[in-house]
């Protein structure tokens, strides 16, 4: 990595999700940088601008205005120029038609937004540290939605 | 049954030919032995009159004898003329003879010899009537002689005589012979004969009177299907008609009178006549129909509309089938029905239809509110009351820590609420299809998954060996976790949680709960526990979704797992029964279909 910090993305147009969220990472004792969207044209944008550093994982959330989780997926998997990038879905839902879609699509592991801070803190600390490489590496159905 | 009838006429042409046959027969051989007899009998006569008129040549013979006689002893001339008469007679009788004995050469060669003798005979009879009356008898050699001469002749006449009388005899015998044989054949060969026809004649009766039996049933079946038809075309608004493609002539049942709205059979019924009942729209279409009909031979479903006198629009539906008789008459046989109401009740019912797609649209709509919209702003109440706890707390008075631990609850509570009735609701829709499922399988992964409850409560669990069946994997596993996370939720304190799960295959009408589903097999499953156990009579409820035998505080639980399971199996075709004692322990019973 040529940063000496991990640069994350999150876009989610629930303002107490991207609160929580940088809370999170603040929290957490990993170097980080975030930045949050309200909706995945204002992140398609971001990650369009020729001045921008791409980021190393992307948090995607579903359901959001505009241009909702899926639409920017399949953007993102479309651009050559954004294939390093990991890809995290970051939903309330938990459906399978949901995981199924994503999965097939390219993401890189669906994660169910916890009721709690301290699941949330461990699983983004998971995400980011512990088990990414394993993730990455051997991609497949079973570990792709990240269980606590 | 055509064919039947087919065989039996013919038997009776067969029998009727062979009678027939047999009475020409017998008529001819009556009538030849009755010529035969006839002959025979002319013949018989033929051989008396021989013999009578033998006897009488004989009879004349002597008589004349007798009057020569009469003269040579008293010469008196009066003896002469019976003389003459009577050889007159013999002449006739003789001519008579050879008359009656012309057609056998044997009679004939023997009256030739006879003739000789009685002619030498007769001059020597002769030569003694013209004697003189001083002519003495007594002295002259020469008639003494002849006389004597004559005397033996007479006995040769005699013997020839008899010896003709015993050839006609004979052939008398003969006769009589032949005669008696055909008299005596001639009755058996009739009777025989007569009494074969009348045995012909009582086994065609026979045919017949069966065949006429079986006729008059086949009439009564005729006759009460033709009462059922004319019932079920009233009451299912339908009518036939009959199109003959030989003469192009239609005969129509009296409901098709009846679905145009007019009286039975008020009209002539030919195509122009139809036409005037037929949707003004519709009259191209329909005499298209008519056309092709003919040229076809067959008539798809057709449907068209037509206007009652009453000025009523009813949608009828024709269908025809081309049917060819023994006969060769190729007629259409069709049926109309009026299907205005079917059709309405189609619409009704797709109408429905359309109104229920539209319901489960909005429920599954309401499904994903519940799952998505429902649960974010509950889990951020979660996770703010989380954050409150780690970072707040010491700051809370007593009471501040005591109600958010209320608000804790009330909130997880919710939590499983709405994950409850989302697994209620997802489990209503049975769309994944029957899968090859070891309940062994199903079994330890719920196990695995109660692993620690059952730990925490030290319970023991019992089970037998559990089937494969066809079954939606997901399912199976939620009603197996539920039926024992109830068993163990509802277990005592005092004691350590028995739970045994036992398998046995059975046929429904061996249970008292499957009674009326007879010779249908089953996988029957039970849950038994040690637990709470409830009161019987709450046995049905506590299947319906939020019911509770306890207060929340006691127990928790929604109301919904039990519910679950039920669905669960019926989706499967299935039942589940609960029997329980209070304070005893309960049995869950699970029904699949085999």
């Amino acid at each position: 990595m040529q940063h000496d910090y991990i640069l994350i993305t999150l876009a989610d147009d629930d303002e107490d999700d991207r609160l929580f969220f940088t809370d999170a990472f603040d929290e957490l004792k990993v170097n980080t940088v975030v930045n949050t969207f309200k909706n995945g044209l204002e992140l398609m944008d971001f990650l369009n601008h020729s001045e921008t550093v791409l980021p190393n994982i992307i948090f995607l959330d579903l359901n959001m205005p505009i241009l909702n989780g899926i639409e920017c997926l399949k953007e993102i998997k479309k651009n050559d120029k954004f294939k390093d990038i990991a890809i995290a879905i970051y939903s309330t839902s938990s459906s399978e038609q949901d995981i199924e879609n994503t999965f097939v699509l390219g993401a890189n592991i669906y994660i169910k937004k916890p009721s709690d801070f301290n699941e949330l803190k461990k699983i983004l600390a998971d995400v980011v540290i512990i088990n990414w490489q394993y993730h990455t590496n051997g991609l497949n159905k079973d570990n792709f939605l990240l269980r606590l | 049954m055509k064919n039947l009838k087919l065989k039996s006429t013919f038997y009776h042409k067969i029998i009727f030919a062979i009678s027939l046959l047999i009475l020409l027969v017998v008529g001819v051989i009556t009538i030849k032995h009755i010529n035969s007899i006839s002959a025979s009998s002319k013949l018989l006569m033929h051989t008396y009159e021989v013999n009578l008129e033998l006897e009488h040549l004989y009879s004349y013979i002597k008589d004349s004898e007798n009057s020569i006689r009469g003269y040579l002893i008293s010469r008196d001339t009066v003896y002469l003329k019976p003389y003459r008469d009577d050889i007159k007679q013999v002449n006739k009788s003789f001519e008579l003879l050879q008359e009656l004995t012309k057609d056998s050469p044997k009679q004939q060669k023997n009256l030739d010899f006879l003739y000789k003798i009685i002619n030498t005979r007769n001059l020597y009879m002769s030569s003694y009537s013209n004697f003189n009356n001083n002519f003495d008898v007594t002295q002259n050699i020469t008639f003494k002689k002849n006389f004597n001469e004559s005397g033996l002749l007479l006995a040769a006449i005699r013997i020839k005589l008899n010896e003709m009388v015993t050839i006609e005899e004979s052939f008398l015998k003969q006769r009589n012979f032949n005669y008696n044989s055909q008299i005596y054949l001639t009755p058996i060969l009739t009777l025989s004969i007569l009494f074969l026809t009348l045995l012909l004649l009582v086994f065609a009766y026979y045919q017949t009177t069966k065949d006429v039996e079986k006729l008059q049933a086949y009439n009564f079946k005729l006759n009460k299907s033709h009462f059922l038809s004319y019932q079920a075309e009233i009451l299912s608004e339908f009518g036939t008609w009959d199109l003959n493609l030989n003469t192009n002539t239609i005969v129509c049942s009296d409901n098709l009178y009846r679905i145009l709205g007019v009286a039975p059979q008020s009209f002539q019924a030919s195509q122009k006549n139809f036409l005037k009942f037929i949707h003004p729209e519709d009259i191209p279409f329909v005499t298209r129909i008519f056309d092709k009909i003919v040229a076809d031979e067959n008539l798809p479903n057709s449907y068209f509309r037509i206007i009652k006198p009453d000025g009523a629009v009813r949608l009828v539906r024709s269908v025809g089938k081309l049917f060819v008789d023994q006969l060769g008459n190729r007629t259409i046989l069709g049926v109309t029905s009026d299907i205005t109401n079917e059709r309405r009740k189609t619409e009704l019912l797709e109408e429905r239809n359309q109104e229920l797609e539209q319901r489960i649209k909005e429920l599954n709509e309401f499904n994903h509110v519940a799952s998505h919209d429902l649960q974010e702003p509950l889990r951020k109440i979660q996770t703010f009351i989380s954050r409150i706890n780690e970072k707040e707390k010491e700051n809370l008075s007593n009471f501040g820590i005591e109600y958010l631990s209320r608000i804790e609850n009330a909130a997880n509570r919710m939590r499983t609420l709405i994950n409850d009735l989302l697994q209620y609701s997802r489990t209503s829709r049975p769309e994944k299809n029957l899968e090859i499922t070891d309940l062994n399988e199903i079994l330890n992964d719920s196990l695995t998954e109660l692993s620690q409850n059952i730990e925490n409560k030290k319970a023991i669990i019992n089970h037998e060996i559990l089937p494969t069946i066809e079954a939606i994997p997901f399912q199976m596993q939620q009603l197996f976790s539920n039926m024992l996370s109830n068993s163990l939720k509802y277990s005592k304190l005092t004691s350590t949680p028995v739970i045994d799960i036992n398998y046995t295959e059975i046929t429904a009408k061996n249970e008292p709960h499957l009674v009326e589903y007879g010779q249908k097999k089953y996988h029957k499953i039970t849950f038994t526990d040690n637990g709470i156990g409830f009161n019987q009579e709450h046995a049905d409820k506590i299947f319906l979704l939020f019911n509770r035998l306890h207060g929340k505080s006691e127990y928790n639980g929604t109301g919904v797992g039990l519910a679950i399971c039920k669905k669960i199996a019926e989706n499967h075709k299935g039942f589940i029964f609960a029997d329980s004692k209070l304070d005893e322990g309960s049995t869950f019973t699970v029904f699949i279909p085999v």
